[in-house]
């Protein structure tokens, strides 16, 4: 335990480290002015505050229809199932670093310590991150669920235990899942491979789940209510099944109220127990062995032929080159892949593939007396739209800019060169053409998304393509600014002294202010349109142009910031 | 040719790591730079190239001010820094290419350095591999010809030596000196005191950021009237040095 203890304090820090170093918040290495405690507690408020407001809202509006159903104990199923689902994604993301490529972990090899302790160790420090994420989604809305549906205290005090006991178990089966093909498949050593693969596999069965979630359907009735509904849903009560943990759970807290309670709450301390129990046995044959056969990865590639190697070496400009580098480091590091390119491709697709499916069932279900696609068919192919031109602006811009914060690659830019940062100041080469170029694959790939889906919005509402230029320059200009806002953040604090690569496309200010940022964007920007359609007695498209005006003029105003910032940027980082 | 004048540099704002350094190294000379850990040799490179910013005083390389000038005076420098980690997921031959584009070296003239480093340092065969399956050694040699794809007129290498084996540690050697006698500056910082002996034409010993020799080796020697080794005088200068401090 004593060397458990001395163990966790480096890795502690390192791992408060990884998140304060992200947000701006520990101290840096030569930097000569620190940030106040001050700045770092309101900061962390503001996070906390944030969360803990999105989470409180669907709370409330996930418990309303939750009643309004008969089903008050929908909302803590639910999330029996949705932490879980959060802890195989982040779980996996998390976890192969944290145990396998940390670039502390060969100094921490040599220790005289016993590996068990390093086991210990290792697992806790990739635990916490993992469960900090759920129980800030979770908890804030389970306890306005209390509120809402007047549980009793026993409730209130059970609820971190829960976030606890739902947390750890399928963290466990995970993390033996990880070792298991760490330890004993040959294509798990090459790391690059593994994690790419891995990471993938993950986010499309977390992806997949929560389609399903949200398609499964009760005795005819509109998609996704059976989650609220009192009638039992074959997915979510299979799925309860399987995680026994979720189930017992689930159970803790329904029961809060009766002596049932302790029977399901001991029941869930008993799998979790087990649970670690398997973790430990196994993590002493498996973590070791599968951390010292690990190797760097990379087949061995054949010689390049003379004829080749003169083609590899044809010239390039200075922007070409350093945009083909962006892109090659993007797609061939497994962190970067996941969290940028991965992600901003996959999430506009998914969510189009869960609106086509729930349109088709509505359609099909008969809920509506009328056809809600020949609806708005007619309403964008005639001039119908333009009344209401201001609203189809807002809902695009509030997409465009949700869509383009959820794609890292601006915002990660200048931290993903971490201590390579040296190349850039190294480099003759002006640095409006280096800002370019980080900024290309970021904005082409925000282009090119909002490309294919206005031609598919145009086409399949058979608009115009007045609509669709409408559409696509609304799009474009928001997912812009949003872009240039991440990447100016980036710019002001930029993490380049990152352990592992999780770090500059994770935890940076910048990834904040992208991914939660984009939020108040859209509510001032909602905020804005109704102050003008209040001004101009409704007027749309008065509205319609200051609304585009309005994301413009940010756009303008964040192309200056990034601009003068960039010169200054080279000037002043040491590295 | 570098020029430094009163040069200074603090991390903390209180204690200077390079302090009022003054030095000329001059075109067709292999000059070294020694110092006990933490003199402050790795600082001033990194000002030399515009890595740090200076606190006081100017940096001239071949006439162009590092911080006036920066784009004209990286043209013309290659630094090799003491951590060969670069870009990881690229391979040799892209991490080439990309020094070749960005320096804007003719196809033809990165075709035969290209061919010619590779087959000096012994890596014309991992070309098309990852440089992150490379060895310590390889990636410094890696980084070696990259540095030396443009011919620079000034070629500055912090601890190069570290991890090369006999054969490219002779190599290195022997291209330091073919550059030097081009008439460029080659200027290198190193903890091994025998090479700096047999490589230097002249050297520098700093210690906490000042200068406290400058000259050749016989200059040294003379400064002491003793035919020993640079390691005996080397101990004595920085002794001498640390008990006026103390």
């Amino acid at each position: 335990m004593k060397q458990y203890l001395i163990l966790m304090r480096p890795l502690w820090s390192e791992m408060i480290g990884s998140f304060s170093r992200g947000f701006g918040l520990g101290s840096r290495k030569k930097r000569k002015k620190q940030t106040s405690r001050g700045a770092s507690i309101a900061l962390y408020g503001f996070i906390f505050l944030m969360l803990s407001f999105y989470s409180v809202v669907y709370g409330i509006g996930i418990t309303q229809a939750s009643l309004l159903a008969g089903n008050p104990d929908g909302f803590i199923r639910m999330a029996a199932i949705g932490v879980p689902a959060l802890v195989l994604l982040f779980g996996i993301l998390q976890t192969i670093p944290t145990l396998y490529h940390e670039s502390g972990l060969e100094l921490l090899l040599v220790l005289p310590v016993k590996p068990s302790v390093i086991i210990a160790g290792k697992m806790t420090q990739a635990f916490l991150p993992v469960m900090v994420f759920p129980t800030l989604v979770f908890l804030p809305a389970l306890i306005t669920h209390g509120i809402l549906t007047a549980r009793t205290w026993m409730f209130f005090v059970q609820l971190l235990p829960f976030m606890i006991l739902i947390t750890l178990a399928p963290f466990a089966l995970i993390t033996v899942l990880v070792m298991v093909l760490m330890r004993y498949t040959k294509f798990a050593r090459d790391k690059d491979r593994f994690q790419m693969i891995t990471s993938v596999f993950a986010i499309l069965l977390a992806i997949t789940f929560s389609i399903l979630i949200n398609l499964q359907t009760s005795s005819g009735k509109i998609p996704g209510f059976s989650l609220v509904s009192g009638e039992p849903a074959p997915l979510l009560q299979g799925a309860l099944l399987y995680l026994p943990s979720s189930g017992f759970g689930a159970g803790m807290l329904v029961h809060a109220d009766s002596w049932r309670t302790l029977v399901y709450g001991v029941a869930a301390l008993a799998v979790n127990a087990l649970t670690l129990t398997l973790l430990f046995s196994l993590a002493g044959k498996l973590y070791m062995p599968g951390v010292l056969g690990l190797k760097a990865g990379g087949k061995q590639a054949k010689r390049l032929s003379p004829e080749k190697q003169l083609k590899a070496l044809s010239p390039r400009s200075p922007y070409r080159s350093i945009v083909n580098k962006e892109w090659k480091l993007l797609l061939r590091t497994p962190a970067y892949f996941t969290q940028t390119v991965l992600g901003a491709v996959l999430l506009p697709a998914m969510m189009i593939i869960i609106l086509a499916v729930l349109l088709a069932n509505l359609e099909k279900s008969g809920n509506l007396d009328f056809s809600l696609i020949n609806f708005l068919r007619l309403w964008a192919s005639s001039d119908q739209w333009k009344e209401s031109s201001w609203l189809l602006m807002l809902i695009v811009s509030g997409v465009a800019a949700f869509f383009s914060g959820t794609n890292m690659m601006s915002a990660s830019a200048i931290s993903r060169q971490g201590a390579l940062f040296s190349y850039t100041k190294l480099m003759p080469v002006p640095i409006r053409i280096q800002v370019l170029a980080w900024l290309t694959p970021g904005l082409t790939t925000m282009t090119l998304i909002w490309l294919i889906l206005t031609i598919g919005l145009t086409v399949f509402l058979s608009a115009s393509w007045f609509f669709g230029l409408v559409v696509f320059l609304t799009s474009w200009i928001n997912a812009y600014l949003v872009q240039m806002a991440g990447f100016y953040t980036d710019m002001i604090f930029p993490q380049l002294d990152w352990t592992n690569e999780i770090q500059p496309v994770k935890n940076t200010k910048a990834a904040m202010v992208s991914s939660l940022g984009m939020f108040v964007y859209i509510g001032v920007l909602a905020g804005f349109v109704f102050l003008i359609r209040m001004l101009t007695g409704g007027n749309s498209l008065l509205t319609s142009f200051c609304l585009f005006l309005f994301a413009l003029m940010f756009a303008i105003l964040a192309t200056s910031l990034v601009m003068k910032r960039a010169g200054k940027l080279l000037r002043t980082l040491d590295i | 040719m570098i020029e430094l004048k009163d040069v200074s540099k603090s991390y903390d704002g209180i204690r200077n790591a390079v302090d009022q350094l003054t030095l000329d190294i001059r075109d067709g000379e292999i000059f070294g730079f020694l110092g006990p850990n933490g003199a402050g040799k790795t600082t001033t490179l990194k000002l030399i190239t515009g890595l740090l910013s200076l606190d006081q005083g100017t940096i001239t390389v071949n006439g162009f001010d590092i911080e006036k000038s920066p784009l004209e005076a990286k043209q013309l420098f290659a630094f090799v820094p003491d951590n060969p980690d670069t870009f990881q997921r690229l391979k040799g031959i892209e991490y080439l290419r990309f020094i070749g584009d960005i320096y804007g070296i003719s196809k033809e003239a990165r075709e035969e350095r290209v061919a010619d480093l590779t087959r000096r340092f012994d890596i014309h065969d991992v070309m098309n591999q990852m440089i992150r399956t490379y060895s310590h050694g390889m990636k410094q040699k890696l980084i070696l010809a990259g540095a030396l794809l443009h011919d620079p007129e000034v070629w500055i290498l912090d601890e190069p030596m570290t991890g090369l084996d006999p054969a490219s540690s002779f190599q290195l050697k022997q291209l330091m000196r073919e550059h030097a006698d081009a008439g460029k500056t080659v200027l290198f910082s190193t903890h091994v005191l025998e090479v700096a002996e047999k490589v230097c034409d002249r050297l520098s010993v700093i210690d906490n950021g000042r200068l406290l020799f400058v000259g050749t080796m016989a200059e040294l020697k003379e400064r002491y009237s003793e035919d020993t080794s640079l390691e005996s005088l080397f101990l004595r200068l920085v002794g001498e040095a640390d008990a006026v401090a103390g």
